[in-house]
């Protein structure tokens, strides 16, 4: 559509003026340009966010003459689904990354401080690279000679979830709030500011931290959660992509605190400054290319051959010109004397800054197998999880060993017998209640010795942060710097989580449930006792599992998923997919998980995953049952075949008072009947042999709060029922005026005796601990963002002065960014007084060898 | 250098060299049905077009037919849960060994005629159950 397109268009050349008038802003005597340069940032964002209200628009209305709309959204979509759709495809999630991209960079012009102009043209650049993606892959292309589609596609069932509503915006605010270190770093490099870019990038990389910690946290338990496979990290290339930049950022954030500190490590965190940003593309060059399409889960389709090229040229530009660049300027770059102690602050950091960047170059090429084996491997050989978990293992345990030790060791400037004092009983308290912990840990049973080391060190970790941390809750002020600890003891917890996962969990699987036929499955007696009618979602359905365990009882409900992909009419005459999901048992019907002395899921979940659908002894030979298993839609005199029957809808008929309102023509009318039945006349046959009429039916019921199915049993094989169900509409189709254009109607068999089902059952042990970390170094993460932006006022108060070998310009290896060629606005500065910053370790990751 | 720089050193070359090793031992290469077959110890993978007809989810596991370009054919089996979707793949890549009658897969990739992203791929198979 037009009007996307030109509010595309409008941000890209806004985005372009405003670099050439920041760049012209720095003349002097021209700095009354900056206001322009800001107000053009602010139309660029204008247009960015105008495209995309568009484009929810667009789907909110159900054009589906755009493809993207009639691809990710359906008139079945609900408001939430309708709202995820946005950033369901490929298109739409790089106009979510512009979206973030272009509003962070309203803050940076008005927050870059005096650096401001020289910063935002190396951003600009990044957002015009983004745009042009995006006018390249535009969600609102038109296809022309197809016909309008009478309704979309929709999402796929299984990321139709409250997790697909959440988790994208905020993994894209953390994708594109990495540019902004890239920004500063490459601005660092540019105008030899070796000291000031870090310190202006330090909370900008602790926001990027935090934002895409979260996002990769919640990516881990979505997939826990709905894919069944039992975990939730798999090392896929799709994965790897995020997480090498937030190692990167994370190793990023360790290098500027010994940088603020003591000025060393500068090479390094230009490198650092530059690599979060840069992997980002590669990742997703990688695999929005289709080049890892044979080796990856979720693989983007191609992005096309000039998409190929220009993310090509965005990875090349991003990483080769900023590192030869640093390369030709390392010997300008000012080198303090190096620390001589190892049992310093400074040198802790420095080592957790390189052991996070060996995690993230290991994962980095781990994710790059499939590529460059085919050197000498015929057709490439990708790298296995092993191989991720191997190599990271080792690193994970020196880094939850330093996060243990490094907070406790003393700034070369602080008084280390004072610290010492103030220190030493908290830190053998630590100590002992690790050697403690472990020892328990090994009495039930963790006794793999890298697997006891890895729990002993994370838990020392967790437990050394947490006595720190408790003695600065006392006052206000000490609090905002109990963040990095904070964040420490949450990654602590995550790898411990894992360690205990890693040793503890068990699993069976394909066990077989035979309808109220109780097993014995690891202790816990599973009863299959048929699948839940779900008159409330159509394309849902679950088996209910009956779970005992000493004498008390809960009931789980893995999913499985009737999907009506296409829509109403469209490629529904194939046997419908049976999606098996997973589930945990999280108390149903009895006991909640909040009170875990009750309750023996409260320290783990009982996951349980059903591995295929309810099959029957008079299952066809292909393993599919004989009759169709699942839901189909017919119209008004239709007829349509499915397995041995034919269906045919006759009429759909209202109880006598419901027909009486609906001839008032008031439909809200409807709604304020107690009951309504809706009857559907339908034909069957049964493989020409048996004719039969029958009338399912389903009731709205106000006082009950729900609809009800009432289904007919029809004639199947062997003499046994199967039952036809009337699958009630949406309440928004019940709310429409408009006449049902298709009703839904489903199959299964009626209490068939030989009904059974395959699960896959496993416990999870501490898992809990897994997800708190993630929450717990967020929250460090944002504590942390908050006391440096605050320290740094944001507003310029505190910054360095600008360098005054700032002769820009004349850098003819500058590539595209000699557009900052100009001379700096010769403005002398007082020296600022560096902040009394108080040595806070930033933020340590957690890599997850495990799942 | 100083005692921090060796230690630094010393970690870092350790570390490289140890993944440098786990690299080489978990590679997977992507083979033909032939070369699988002739490579009965090591993991490889394999890719092909899934013979509908052919799918047998039953108590051993899951049983299909693979058949790759040349139309050579490889029956797999997958003793996890049934991958979602499984029925409308279009092309699946088994990575697993032979075992001298069929293909044992430890996971699959299902590509599929997606909704989500054109051709999607998912990935089955608790890859790393440690």
């Amino acid at each position: 559509m037009i009007l996307g397109y030109l509010l595309l268009a409008l941000a890209l050349v806004a985005t372009v003026a405003a670099n050439v008038l920041f760049t012209l802003s720095r003349r002097p005597g021209k700095e009354s340009l900056l206001r322009a340069a800001r107000g053009a940032v602010v139309v660029a964002a204008a247009g960015v966010v105008g495209a995309s209200a568009y484009l929810s628009y667009l789907i909110a209305t159900h054009q589906f003459q755009v493809a993207y709309v009639a691809e990710y959204s359906s008139l079945r979509s609900n408001e939430w689904y309708l709202f995820a759709a946005f950033w369901g495809g490929q298109e739409g999630s790089i106009l979510l990354w512009a979206f973030w991209t272009a509003l962070l960079g309203v803050v940076l012009a008005f927050r870059g401080g005096q650096r401001t102009s020289r910063v935002w043209p190396i951003y600009g650049i990044g957002l015009v690279f983004l745009l042009g993606l995006l006018l390249l892959k535009c969600p609102f292309a038109v296809p022309k000679g197809v016909p309008v589609p009478p309704d979309g596609r929709g999402l796929n069932p299984l990321l139709e979830n409250m997790w697909m509503v959440i988790h994208p915006p905020i993994l894209f605010l953390g994708f594109s709030s990495l540019l902004v270190p890239f920004a500063w770093a490459v601005y660092g490099l540019l105008h030899r500011d070796w000291d000031g870019w870090a310190r202006a990038a330090f909370s900008w990389s602790l926001f990027s931290f935090a934002t895409l910690g979260i996002g990769l946290a919640l990516g881990g338990y979505w997939a826990y959660e709905t894919l069944g496979w039992g975990g939730f990290w798999a090392w896929d290339p799709v994965e790897n992509s995020s997480l090498v930049p937030w190692v990167f950022v994370t190793a990023l954030l360790h290098g500027i605190a010994v940088q603020n500190k003591n000025g060393g490590a500068r090479g390094m965190n230009i490198v650092l400054g530059v690599l979060p940003f840069a992997t980002m593309f590669y990742g997703t060059f990688l695999t929005r290319t289709g080049l890892l399409s044979d080796f990856s889960v979720h693989s983007f389709s191609s992005l096309g051959q000039d998409g190929f090229y220009l993310l090509l040229s965005g990875v090349l530009l991003s990483l080769l010109v900023p590192l030869g660049m640093l390369a030709w300027r390392w010997k300008q770059i000012p080198k303090p004397p190096t620390y001589e102690r190892v049992l310093t602050r400074e040198f802790g950091y420095f080592l957790a800054s390189a052991l996070l960047g060996l995690i993230g170059l290991f994962t980095a090429v781990g994710m790059s197998a499939p590529l460059f084996t085919k050197l000498w491997i015929e057709k490439g050989a990708a790298a296995q999880p092993e191989f991720y978990n191997q190599a990271t293992y080792p690193l994970g345990i020196l880094l939850t060993v330093g996060m243990a030790v490094t907070p406790f060791l003393a700034w070369k400037s602080t008084d280390v017998e004072s610290l010492r004092r103030r220190l030493l009983l908290p830190y053998c308290g630590a100590i002992l209640l690790t050697i403690g912990m472990a020892g328990a840990a090994w009495y039930v049973g963790l006794r793999r010795p890298w697997q006891l080391l890895l729990f002993a060190t994370s838990i020392f970790a967790v437990l050394a942060n947490v006595a720190l941390i408790l003695p600065r809750l006392k006052h206000r002020s000490s609090r905002r710097s109990t963040g990095g600890f904070i964040a420490h003891a949450g990654a602590g917890m995550t790898l411990a989580g894992v360690a205990c996962l890693v040793a503890f969990q068990h699993s069976q699987e394909r066990i077989m449930l035979v309808r109220d036929n109780p097993v014995d499955a690891m202790g816990y007696k599973l009863t299959y006792l048929g699948q839940t009618s779900h008159p409330f979602d159509r394309d849902r359905n679950a088996l209910r599992i009956r779970v005992e365990k000493d004498g008390r009882v809960w009931e789980g409900r893995p999913r499985f998923y009737i999907a009506p992909f296409g829509g109403k009419d469209t490629e529904f005459g194939n046997p419908p997919a049976v999606l098996p999901s997973l589930y945990n048992v999280r108390g149903v019907g009895d006991i909640p998980k909040l009170f875990p002395w009750n309750n023996p899921f409260a320290w783990g979940d009982l996951y349980i995953a059903a591995s295929a659908g309810p099959q029957t002894a008079w299952t066809g030979e292909d393993g599919r049952p004989k009759h169709p298993n699942s839901g189909f839609f017919l119209k008004d005199q239709e007829a349509r075949t499915m397995g041995d029957y034919t269906f045919m809808l006759l009429s759909l008929d209202l109880d006598d008072k419901a027909k009486e309102t609906l001839k008032t023509g008031n439909p809200t009318a409807m709604s304020t009947l107690p009951q309504v039945t809706f009857k559907a006349q339908v034909g069957v046959d049964w493989k020409g042999q048996k004719q039969e009429i029958v009338t399912p039916e389903f009731v709205l019921d106000q006082r009950m709060g729900g609809k009800f199915s009432k289904p007919v049993s029809i004639p199947g094989p062997d003499g046994r029922k199967v039952l036809l169900t009337l699958l009630p509409p949406s309440d928004e189709e019940l709310n429409s005026t408009k006449p049902f254009e298709a009703l839904a109607f489903q199959t299964m068999n009626a209490e068939d005796p030989t009904e059974h089902v395959f699960v896959d059952l496993s416990t999870k042990p501490l898992i809990g601990l897994v997800w708190i970390g993630p929450v717990l170094y967020t929250l460090g993460g944002l504590i942390g963002y908050r006391r440096r932006a605050y320290e740094m006022g944001l507003i310029g108060a505190k910054e360095l002065p600008l360098p005054d070998n700032g002769t820009d310009g004349e850098d003819p290896e500058g590539g595209e960014e000699s557009a900052d060629a100009a001379p700096p606005a010769a403005k002398p500065q007082k020296p600022a007084p560096a902040g009394p910053m108080r040595p806070k370790p930033a933020a340590k990751t957690a890599t997850k060898p495990s799942a | 250098m100083k005692p921090a720089g060796w230690i630094g050193l010393v970690i870092i070359l350790g570390a490289m060299a140890f993944s440098a090793k786990a690299f080489v031992t978990n590679l997977t290469p992507y083979v033909t049905f032939d070369q699988a077959r002739g490579a009965k110890t090591a993991s490889v993978q394999v890719m092909g077009s899934l013979d509908k007809t052919s799918i047998k989810n039953q108590m051993g596991g899951l049983k299909f037919d693979l058949l790759s370009k040349e139309g050579d054919r490889m029956s797999v089996v997958f003793e996890q849960a049934k991958p979602a979707n499984f029925e409308q793949a279009i092309e699946v890549t088994a990575i697993g060994r032979y075992d001298g009658a069929t293909f044992r897969a430890d996971r699959l990739l299902v590509k599929c005629p997606s909704k989500y992203q054109g051709t999607e791929t998912k990935e089955y198979g608790a890859a790393q159950k440690a």
